[in-house]
């Protein structure tokens, strides 16, 4: 591929191929998160929410980075290896939304707290990574 | 063996998700961020409907923890809220959640009733 980036439909083979490649790492690195941090014996799902919170930091201080063009260090084709296939598929929402209607039908009062710390650990995690980026691309 | 097929759902899943998302921003760029919303919605009706009607560990290892599991994002969502705080779209950002978070639940809820019976 040359540099001259812009001029790459988003639908290159050589772009849809980094983003597969790096789909597979990232649901393969979730997955072993799972097994690692399994569900409470409630039904709190711990180990997507890790997953969740954690690449949502890593995305958007990586967004930020990816602004400043000439010091990111990543071609077209490592970014979205990177950032849509190996961030992307670590971090999931259907099963978010899966173990949530699954807490609600239990009637547990889990589905409230899982709805909170996802909702607002993630939006933490992701306004986090954007200031921490931020500040030290000012610097 | 499951390591297996979570990778290869996982690739195709990215995949899937980085079409339909592309797709749909050329298509509809104004507004809310449709692409990221139709696969998290797609996915999650699908993902209650695979497990509400498949027992198999394969398959629920390969096309829902790996393809469906990376055919829906959380961190692009975040990433995209953190924008419109960032901009000061505060309705679009409220919209955008509530949508998200209640017609996801409740098509996962849905896929799983129409997987049970």
């Amino acid at each position: 591929m040359t540099h001259s980036s812009h001029s790459v439909s988003p639908f290159h083979w050589t772009l849809m191929l980094a983003v597969g490649a790096g789909g597979a790492i990232g649901a393969l690195l979730r997955y072993l998160v799972i097994q690692i941090i399994p569900m409470s014996e409630g039904g709190f799902p711990w180990g997507t929410l890790a997953c969740n919170i954690t690449g949502s930091f890593v995305l958007a201080y990586l967004a930020v980075k990816q602004m400043n063009k000439k010091r990111f260090p990543l071609s077209p084709v490592w970014t979205v290896a990177i950032m849509t296939g190996v961030i992307g598929s670590f971090t999931t929402f259907s099963t978010v939304a899966f173990e949530m209607q699954y807490l609600v039908r239990m009637k547990s009062i889990m589905a409230l707290t899982y709805l909170a710390a996802s909702a607002g650990l993630g939006l933490i995690a992701a306004l986090s990574g954007h200031f921490v980026a931020a500040r030290r691309s000012a610097e | 063996m499951h390591v297996l097929w979570v990778a290869v759902g996982g690739f195709w899943g990215a995949m899937a998700r980085y079409f339909v998302s592309q797709s749909m921003a050329k298509r509809f760029p104004k507004g809310i961020p449709y692409g990221t919303l139709s696969v998290n919605l797609i996915g999650s009706f699908c993902l209650g409907w695979l497990l509400g009607s498949v027992g198999h560990e394969g398959w629920i290892a390969g096309a829902g923890t790996g393809f469906l599991g990376a055919f829906t994002t959380f961190s692009t969502l975040y990433a995209e809220l953190v924008q419109m705080i960032m901009k000061q779209q505060w309705v679009r950002f409220l919209l955008y959640t509530v949508i998200t978070y209640s017609l996801g639940i409740g098509l996962a809820y849905l896929g799983y009733l129409i997987g049970t019976t």
